[in-house]
């Protein structure tokens, strides 16, 4: 499992997270970012989940484990 | 000597304007991803020849590589950053810095376009929406590109930057100068094109010193303001930044809806469901609209340093033009894409600019006027759909409709 700091003030809720995992990442209604980490964690997730991190336009998001 | 039979294919050319006028456009970018991924394309209008990107992964790997893949060259593929007549770039618009100046300089405008200030605009972008389609005839066929899909973003980027009615029309004339700088229709060379983003930059710099000395509450105003620690924009950097929001707010977005009127009169299944459950899918089908539309074809960097990119060697200077026309339609990405469907979710569509950080600064804005136009259309008009055949821009950068007619 990849801990996910989010800075708010930073993100713009571009999604682009959102479009690399759906099932982690997701906009609600006002497009305000959630993280949904009861996911099932694998090898291939976590590649993602990282490469979602490194994706975000405004390096919004952060692992502060990393 | 035999005489060979010539090829029944010919390679896409894809530098060339007309290349994107043709028929074949996907076949053959579908050809390209699955034969040869990086490929070298010139043409005379073209400058000095590209390399180009049409895979949806190289595309996103790029995209965030900015030291080696650079913008302070320029961005549009057909300009060289030393061809005589255009504007220089690297210095007076984000688009063509890197970071750290592009850092700086998007947070002058940035906090105009949070998801807060948009979600704050819906009702708004509504009502705007909704005089638009009002205002049309009760029945017959309309020029849908002129009487609508350039009317919405063209408004409110000019209410967001508080412009005086009487100047908006010439600003659009310039705006269509600026991006059809390869289409004979609005007699624009690149030279004319670039002659025209300088009389858009020169008046917005004069309304941007004026909003400074006496401001209101206008993204003008803002921009133009001296930030808490004294920092402002430069005179150049004011100017590049009026022209980049007027231009970008409006021909993208006029594009994205003209592309989504014809897309949903080919797919009237997809129209249908939709109007089912009009904001429920209005994400999705935004995302879905912009995707197909692909408004900006493609982005430009220039390689920094001599590289070898998926075993092709690049040169220091060299052009890599980024297809998102193709990376939006690359089968490995996308379930089924070259289906429109606007329930399509994941969607890791390019449209946007694809991953890094100059992701369009516009794109919700984009979205929500997508959206909310056509719940305004189709509430007034259910069976709104297009009669012919439309005229397309010419021009390796922008998906532009020029016209297009709509039979309410």
């Amino acid at each position: 499992m990849i801990r996910i700091v989010v800075d708010r003030d930073a993100c713009e809720g571009n999604g682009v997270c959102v479009s690399i995992d759906p099932e982690v990442f997701a906009l609600d209604n006002d497009d305000v970012l959630t993280i949904n980490s009861r996911v099932t964690w694998t090898d291939e997730r976590a590649a993602a989940v990282r490469r979602a991190l490194e994706s975000c336009p405004k390096r919004a998001l952060a692992n502060p484990g990393a | 000597m035999t005489l060979q039979p010539s090829s029944s294919v010919e390679a896409a050319n894809l530098a060339d304007p007309d290349f994107w006028l043709g028929d074949t456009v996907h076949n053959d970018l579908a050809r390209l991803r699955r034969e040869n991924p990086i490929s070298w394309h010139e043409h005379p209008e073209s400058g000095r020849g590209m390399w180009s990107v049409v895979r949806h992964d190289d595309i996103c790997e790029i995209t965030r590589d900015v030291e080696t893949f650079v913008n302070r060259h320029g961005v549009r593929p057909h300009h060289d950053a030393d061809s005589p007549g255009l504007i220089q770039p690297g210095t007076g618009v984000m688009q063509t810095m890197d970071p750290p100046n592009h850092t700086v300089n998007r947070k002058f405008v940035s906090p105009s376009f949070t998801v807060r200030r948009i979600n704050q605009m819906t009702e708004y972008v509504r009502t705007r929406a909704s005089a638009i389609v009002e205002e049309l005839p009760e029945h017959g066929t309309i020029d849908f590109v002129e009487e609508v899909a350039a009317r919405l973003p063209m408004e409110i980027i000019c209410d967001v930057l508080d412009i005086p009615a009487a100047d908006r029309a010439h600003l659009q004339h310039l705006t269509n100068l600026a991006l059809g700088d390869q289409d004979p229709t609005y007699g624009a060379t690149p030279a004319e094109g670039a002659q025209a983003t300088r009389a858009m930059r020169e008046y917005g710099l004069a309304l941007g010193l004026e909003r400074r000395r006496q401001p209101g509450d206008d993204l003008l105003s803002i921009v133009a303001a001296q930030r808490p620690d004294g920092s402002a924009l430069t005179d150049e950097q004011l100017a590049a930044m009026f022209g980049l929001v007027v231009a970008a707010g409006n021909e993208t977005t006029r594009t994205a809806i003209s592309h989504g009127m014809l897309a949903l009169s080919e797919f009237p299944d997809q129209r249908v469901r939709w109007m089912a459950d009009p904001e429920g899918l209005e994400r999705l089908a935004a995302e879905e609209i912009i995707r197909w539309a692909t408004p900006v074809r493609c982005i430009r960097r220039t390689v920094s340093r001599d590289i070898e990119y998926r075993g092709v060697p690049m040169r220091k200077g060299d052009k890599v033009v980024l297809w998102f026309a193709s990376g939006n339609r690359d089968e490995d990405a996308f379930e089924d894409p070259d289906t429109f469907n606007l329930a399509r979710d994941p969607n890791p569509s390019l449209s946007f600019g694809a991953a890094g950080p100059h992701f369009c600064l516009g794109a919700n804005l984009a979205r929500r006027e997508v959206s909310v136009l056509f719940q305004a259309l189709f509430s007034r008009f259910p069976e709104a759909h297009v009669v012919g055949r439309p005229t397309m821009l010419r021009s390796v950068l922008v998906n532009g409709v020029k016209s297009m007619r709509v039979e309410l």
